[in-house]
């Protein structure tokens, strides 16, 4: 998902306010990346030293957007959320960085058939709705079908993904349960195995990582007999580990434990305090001294992602003096977003400029005016460290501050030196240093650069836009949606993404026919191994042969929490994992 | 006076909607589109047109605005043709784009505290910023004077978010003296309410304070120097009660015209006050509207704010009026 420029400063600003926890980063299978458990089982690995009660609290600005499955397309709502709903499978963490794939709802991690546009996964039992009654396909069915509220012609479900339609085949034209409500969803089926309930679903084309994308909340049940529309974003009829005692958005949310829970069917969440109790709309500075001296709400509190975009950032120097705090508790690693530069391959057409623009990028010296090592790690991918779709592949030089004489060998070959414009948003002083630096190491190499402030208000819609103004060069950072590389190149680089108003994410203005296809082998790929390969080789193309990014760092997040929490970092909400945090001492 | 009452009261409501026109045109010159931040990134076009169309956004601006206005005095439908119609009750301010409540709910949950913020504040800084200037008045040029005066000059020169995390940090967070500040309802505990209100009243009173106390001591001298003040002391009346009778109720005029302005602009929202304290008001719930580009919260804001700072203006006229009967014939 996109990482907005204010975003990643908000991140970055959490340093104050930050601590060290294990640095992890997806451990990646033999095949490449992430594992896969076919028979996970509950209860869900538990970190070492965890005790049952107490209450865990969250201080701070920002509410999730919605909680309602169907609406939920933010990480800190899909790791609030899942504590009061389940996915047909999830990623599980062990609490030492590695992640599984695993079946949550789901027993397994479903069977592909037809060449990958057949799925069927076996259904968990056991699992139940906070009055007892069991989770049913018929539920999961009605939750997935919720997603196609979308294409109704009034919208009541603003929000969510809209996987589900891309993906499943529709040919009742459904659309949705409240516009068409005897219409049935054609491309999702419940059927028996035994005693065993399964869910199958008929993709329009084959997807290789199908039960990647059935870990988003659009694959979460929804009882139709509780599904109060637009209201039930505060009424979520739980069937996780916790139900909603009180919720007033922006406001308080209370979260008490689901007695019909059972640890036993849940292979993902550990369910340790008895309360969730979260405050919202809190000043973010406050809120970070709050944890900076350990007392009040902060002592039990775990930070959701980033606190405030009003801290300053946190630069090496300061880095190195918290460092001995953070160690005590808190996160400071990689996370899964990607900052790179993108060049629009529409207007800057010369391949030896964009080659040059690669070499002579600085790329330390453009993380330095942003935060240095705290912004991120260097790296040479557009995909996170972990996933499929990773390589440790060389843009130009080894060097992060570039390589100015090849970057000059390439000048020679262009054949119009025109001059090339980066935008910037004006936001932040920091993107203005940002925007400094690039020009300085460009114009090193003889390259023409023009920097450009646009106003913050319409950066995001300049970026997009086609045209004469369209820029030729600018930052963006990405991070999937999923641990799988079918969530990052093409939502970003697919050519129909490019029309002749918008372009979407496709910011490199990309509409190569070649990669388009590696892009649909590769996503319908269900081998492994096989898709892995493909994915890099997706990668490669990009960068190496038509040279349309500069990868630049692997963004890194600092998080906090309190003396009295144990917690672990989830690389997909970018934050701390809700569904394994435990208070040390429930007294307290 | 009626007919004066009437003429300024048909203003105040003629104001009031052209605050709300001119809001409608601003947002629709924004750039962006509130359809987009509803939507994911994988959102299709189709998708961000359906959300326009839920949210009414692609009606023509004079349509959107007259179905608002009408909204306000006769319940209106949303979603009408699906299985989940909404009814919006009159006075209808319509549903926040982001949380689907109704606007008007939020607006009531939400001003309790602005309103407890703005009456415990506003009262501490007034008696406190008169006291001060008629002290400082009557001590002209002494020392009391001198640190009065400075006083005003530092705190008048300080800001909330700064001043406001200051003393949270000191107070609140490391050594605990004062509560954290939230709003609990005073029919629920007025102890508790008071004490979760009294660092930002205190802040904010403390920087308004400052000015109050200099306009008092402005407004003392002047009116000790008049003629009718010396003639009263030489006739033998008492000096406290020509201080308190007759010089201060000569400088509080003004200093009560202008609190009047001051509280009305404050029942529409402290924002930098509210958020730098996390206090939920009308000031904070504003910034998220615009952060957040939430059409209806931020019409809904906007008249509130509007309204109490029309309704102040309105008051302090029709004060004006009563007192100085020549306001009445001149307007």
């Amino acid at each position: 998902m996109k990482r907005t420029r204010t975003a990643i400063v908000a991140v970055l600003a959490l340093g104050t306010a930050s601590l060290i926890m294990t640095s992890v980063a997806p451990v990646a299978n033999a095949a490449g990346g992430l594992a896969i458990n076919a028979k996970a089982v509950g209860p869900a690995p538990a970190l070492a030293g965890t005790v049952k009660g107490g209450t865990v609290n969250y201080t701070g600005k920002s509410d999730v957007n919605h909680l309602d499955p169907s609406r939920c397309y933010d990480t800190f709502c899909m790791n609030i959320g899942r504590l009061l709903w389940r996915t047909l499978t999830a990623i599980q963490l062990d609490g030492k960085g590695k992640q599984t794939l695993v079946g949550d709802i789901a027993s397994d991690v479903g069977t592909p058939s037809n060449g990958g546009k057949t799925w069927t996964f076996k259904l968990r039992s056991g699992i139940k709705w906070q009055d007892g009654q069991p989770v049913t396909c018929a539920d999961l069915k009605y939750g997935i079908g919720r997603t196609w509220d979308q294409d109704a012609d009034s919208v009541v479900l603003t929000g969510g993904t809209s996987y589900p339609q891309a993906t499943i085949e529709n040919t009742a034209g459904f659309k949705g349960p409240y516009a068409t409500p005897t219409k049935d969803l054609s491309g999702v089926s419940c059927g028996t195995s035994g005693s065993v309930e399964t869910i199958t679903f008929k993709l329009l084309t084959a997807a290789g990582d199908f039960n990647f994308q059935t870990t988003m909340p659009n694959y979460a049940a929804v009882r139709k007999d509780k599904d109060t529309g637009v209201n039930y974003d505060n009424q979520v009829f739980s069937y996780g580990p916790y139900q909603i005692q009180s919720r007033i958005k922006k406001d308080k949310t209370i979260l008490v434990r689901n007695t019909y829970w059972d640890a036993k069917t849940d292979p993902i969440r550990v369910a340790a305090p008895d309360k969730i109790d979260m405050l919202l709309g809190q000043d973010s500075v406050n809120t970070n001294n709050l944890y900076i001296e350990d007392t009040g709400r902060a002592v039990n509190g775990i930070a959701n992602g980033p606190l405030t975009q009003n801290v300053p950032l946190i630069y090496d120097s300061e880095m190195d003096a918290l460092q001995p705090l953070f160690e005590k508790r808190g996160y400071y690693g990689k996370n899964p977003y990607v900052t790179w530069l993108a060049i629009n391959v529409q207007k800057v057409t010369d391949l030896n400029l964009r080659k040059a623009i690669q070499c002579a990028l600085n790329v330390e010296g453009m993380r330095a005016t942003v935060g240095g090592k705290s912004a991120g790690d260097f790296t040479s991918s557009l995909a996170p460290e972990g996933i499929a779709g990773y390589s440790k592949s060389t843009v130009c030089s080894t060097s992060p501050k570039g390589d100015v004489a090849k970057a000059k060998e390439y000048m020679a070959k262009v054949k119009t030196n025109k001059e090339v414009t980066f935008v910037y948003s004006n936001a932040t002083k920091d993107a203005e240093n940002e925007a400094l630096s690039l020009q300085s190491s460009l114009t090193k190499a003889g390259i023409k650069i023009k920097i450009k402030p646009i106003d913050s208000t319409e950066y995001y819609t300049i970026l997009e836009q086609q045209g004469a103004d369209a820029p030729d060069l600018m930052l963006y950072a990405w991070g999937y949606d999923w641990p799988n590389a079918s969530t990052i190149y093409p939502p970003l680089f697919r050519s129909d993404l490019v029309g002749t108003d918008v372009v979407g994410e496709n910011k490199s203005r990309v509409t190569d026919k070649t990669l388009d296809a590696m892009m649909t082998k590769a996503a319908a790929e269900t081998n492994p191994a096989k898709a892995n390969a493909a994915w890099v080789a997706v990668e490669k193309y990009i960068v190496n042969t038509i040279a349309a990014v500069v990868p630049m760092y692997q963004d890194k997040t600092l998080l906090w929490r309190g003396s009295n929490v144990g917690a672990q970092y989830n690389p997909i909400a970018n934050s701390n994992d809700w569904a394994s945090v435990y208070i040390k001492n429930p007294k307290l | 006076m009626f007919k004066y009452f009437i003429k300024r009261t048909a203003t105040a409501v003629v104001l009031l909607f052209v605050v709300v026109f001119v809001t409608f045109g601003l947002f629709m010159a924004v750039p962006a589109d509130p359809a987009k931040l509803s939507c994911g990134k994988t959102c299709s076009e189709e998708t961000k047109a359906n959300i326009r169309h839920a949210m009414e956004i692609d009606l023509p601006f004079t349509t959107q605005y007259t179905r608002f206005v009408k909204g306000l005095f006769v319940d209106r439908y949303y979603n009408k043709g699906s299985q989940q119609p909404r009814k919006c009750e009159a006075p209808c301010l319509g549903f926040s784009f982001r949380t689907d409540e109704n606007v008007t709910d939020v607006l009531q949950r939400r001003a309790p505290t602005t309103f407890s913020l703005a009456l415990g504040a506003s009262l501490i800084w007034l008696i406190g910023g008169v006291l001060l200037g008629m002290v400082s008045a009557l001590r002209r040029g002494k020392t009391v004077d001198k640190v009065v005066q400075s006083f005003a000059l530092f705190f008048s020169s300080l800001q909330i978010y700064l001043i406001g995390w200051v003393v949270s940090l000191y107070f609140v967070i490391k050594h605990h003296i004062i509560p954290t500040p939230t709003y609990v309802s005073p029919f629920e505990s007025v102890s508790k309410w008071a004490a979760g209100m009294l660092l930002p009243w205190l802040t904010l009173a403390l920087i308004s304070m400052a000015g109050y106390a200099r306009l008092t001591r402005a407004g003392m001298l002047e009116t000790l120097s008049e003629d009718y003040v010396r003639t009263a002391r030489s006739n033998g009346l008492k000096k406290g009660r020509v201080q308190f009778k007759h010089a201060l109720r000569g400088a509080i005029t003004p200093i009560i015209t202008i609190f009047g302005l001051d509280l009305g602009a404050l029942m529409g929202g402290a924002v930098i006050t509210e958020s730098t304290f996390g206090l939920k008001g009308i000031g904070t719930l504003s910034l998220e509207a615009v952060y957040e580009l939430d059409l209806p919260l931020i019409i809904g804001t906007v008249i509130f704010g509007a309204f109490f700072i029309i309704m102040a203006n309105l008051i302090v006229d029709m004060l004006y009026a009563a007192l100085d009967p020549k306001v009445r014939i001149t307007k």
